[in-house]
């Protein structure tokens, strides 16, 4: 498969050396040109709590893409489909972090885990008041019961958002704490698999996906699903996918629900506002307000086909930051009525 | 030189027949009889003068001893091919060409003898295990050998390693394993043991407090024994993080042995760009690595 790149060795410098000369909002970390911050609207750490995260590249724009004013501070970036070091979140750490405290947020992948809690270890030695905070919403990764041991899935865009949102109102570390816990028990996600990624280190596909099925459940490294489902019309599989989230975390009838429709990156926003679509209907039946959607490829592997669906039940506060006005490359301005 | 004094900062390259088939995939038409020799030899010259003791193996150890620092304290494995069992029982098959009586003679002070061990096996089973490490344990007395002993653990009813059931059992097994092999009789002067838990299960399995209490529990058998860390086939990241985990437990491990935490990356160097380009890797990232878990636990 053909990719557009340079070398394996560059891409992913490449790649930041092109974003940050493209948008304003952000700069360069002085510490490793891997830490990636905010250049516009830069509040005093001292003042303000500092959210970062780190991930492998290869799935922009997250996290980077959402870094400025009103959602992240840093974005530490790894090598593709791979969790940066300990010692490099140490620099992202170390570069924004001041007297109010940061938080690390996790997406939860097994390497991601390990080197944010030696990165926070590392911190504290040095004086740096930092709290890591992992972040998982994927329910085909283990039963409600279970929830910690869920993987962390395009959902944990409404805790990026909701938690930059209020850091920049001036909340403190010990508060955004609680209220990305409050979030994060809030949300859940399913996602269907249409076709296989090409990593853009080997050309190969990733995996393998019959032609005439979809893989329900499948995480963005093609982490095993729940199930597999034929083609068919979409509504029904967004019928059978809102089923099974609400089936995982009830909602009443009467009650509010954020989404996020994610494209894996080979979805296109045709089929995403059919998705979106069908998902509001869905919920709909049930008596289930929709509202303040989030839609298009924003958690992508490479061009991999599918999307995934994202429900929060927020709070009157949640929403109010959900749809705060933000400055960052690629977060959308969210819009909290729906017609 | 003796490692009972201070802290055993300590590298080990024992790896037998499966490091010679990774070596031999990833040279493919490169591969020549020597690699496995030529690998191990790196990895002595360039750690050993950084290392407190670097551990070899008994089928190419002998011939690896001249490539050692001075100031490093040589170990011996006396194991016929780590990780290679006989049969269920899994008792490690014993070198045909080496004996404790030669260590002296070879200049090596000390002994590694590694087992795997079901704390939750059958007694006869277990007895037979624990017989084997006091005949190696009075043996080495006899004959002023230093004694490491490796207990690695296993539960036969949770087979998957991986699993968070084996998350949730490990931290018990370690400690029965300690706690057995802590005895006198067995004339064992250190105990080099496995991480207590799962990294990979720490804030969902178990929280990171759980984690660390499970690092207390785990070596307080020990008592005065010198405990080390091994890591098993982990990653250096994850390594280095559960010795910052033990440090912040409070545990006072004497230190570690790290294999291919360290130098498993330099694998596909050596089959990419060959000897040369992999002794600098590992006079580099290697040395780094090496400064940065005696740093983990400092």
């Amino acid at each position: 498969m053909k990719k557009l790149f340079n070398s394996a060795e560059t891409m992913v410098d490449d790649m930041i050396d092109g974003f940050v000369s493209a948008f304003p909002q952000v700069t360069r970390g002085t510490s490793d040109p891997r830490v990636v911050k905010r250049a516009t609207h830069v509040k005093d750490p001292d003042e303000k709590v500092t959210l970062l995260i780190g991930n492998g590249s290869g799935h922009e724009p997250i996290a980077m893409g959402f870094v400025g004013q009103g959602v992240l501070d840093a974005n530490v970036v790894g090598d593709v489909f791979a969790a940066p070091s300990a010692d490099l979140i140490l620099d992202g750490l170390t570069e924004v972090t001041g007297k109010a405290g940061s938080i690390l947020l996790i997406s939860q992948h097994s390497g991601d885990m390990i080197n944010g809690r030696a990165a926070t270890m590392m911190a504290t030695d040095l004086g740096i008041r930092t709290v890591p905070l992992p972040m998982y919403d994927d329910i085909s990764a283990a039963p409600p019961e279970r929830k910690q041991d869920r993987r962390g899935a395009p959902g944990t865009m409404f805790i990026y958002k909701i938690l930059g949102a209020a850091a920049e109102e001036g909340r403190s570390l010990e508060a955004l704490v609680t209220l990305g816990e409050a979030v994060r028990a809030r949300l859940v996600t399913l996602a269907a698999a249409v076709s296989p990624p090409v990593s853009p280190l080997t050309g190969q596909r990733m995996f393998t996906l019959p032609d005439d099925e979809i893989f329900l459940g499948m995480g963005v490294h093609g982490e095993p699903g729940v199930g597999r489902v034929k083609v068919g019309p979409v509504r029904d599989l967004v019928a059978q996918m809102v089923e099974r989230l609400l089936a995982d975390r009830p909602m009443s009838a009467g009650s509010r629900a954020c989404v996020i429709i994610n494209g894996m990156g080979g979805t296109t926003l045709m089929e995403q506002l059919t998705i979106w679509e069908e998902v509001r209907r869905a919920l709909d039946r049930q008596g289930i307000t929709a509202i303040a959607p989030m839609i298009g490829s924003y958690v992508t592997t490479q061009e991999m086909g599918g999307f995934s669906i994202s429900l929060l039940e927020p709070t009157d506060d949640m929403l109010s930051l959900w749809c705060a006005p933000s400055d960052t490359p690629f977060f959308p301005a969210i819009q909290m009525e729906v017609s | 030189m003796t490692l009972l004094d201070g802290p055993i900062f300590g590298v080990a390259v024992d790896q037998g027949s499966g490091l010679e088939a990774a070596l031999r995939e990833v040279r493919s038409g490169d591969a020549r009889p020597d690699d496995l020799l030529t690998f191990k030899r790196i990895v002595v010259e360039t750690l050993s003068p950084e290392a407190t003791t670097v551990l070899v193996d008994s089928t190419l150890g002998r011939d690896l001893l001249p490539a050692f620092d001075p100031s490093c304290v040589r170990m011996l494995a006396y194991e016929a091919d780590v990780y290679h069992i006989a049969d269920e029982d899994r008792i490690t098959k014993l070198p045909e060409d080496l004996r404790i009586a030669d260590y002296p003679g070879l200049g090596v002070p000390v002994l590694k003898f590694f087992l795997y061990y079901g704390p939750n096996d059958a007694a006869e089973l277990n007895q037979r295990k624990a017989d084997l490490v006091a005949r190696i344990g009075a043996e080495c007395r006899a004959h002023g050998v230093t004694f490491l002993f490796e207990p690695i653990v296993y539960d036969r009813d949770i087979p998957d390693g991986a699993s968070a059931d084996y998350a949730r059992a490990k931290p018990a097994l370690v400690r029965q394993a300690t706690e057995t092999f802590a005895a006198p009789a067995f004339n064992i002067d250190i105990l080099k043991v496995e991480i207590p838990v799962s990294l990979a299960h720490i804030g969902t399995t178990m929280s990171e407090a759980e984690a660390m209490a499970a690092f207390r529990a785990a070596a307080e058998p020990a008592g005065d024994l010198p405990l080390l860390y091994l890591s098993a086939g982990v990653t250096f990241e994850q390594f280095r993080y559960g010795l910052m985990l033990s440090r912040k437990a409070g545990v006072a491990a004497r230190g570690f042995m790290c294999g291919r935490a360290i130098w498993s990356d330099a694998i596909g160097k050596f089959g990419a760009e060959g000897p040369a380009a992999m002794e600098h890797w590992m006079r580099s990232t290697g040395r780094d690595r090496l400064a940065q878990l005696k740093e983990a636990m400092a």
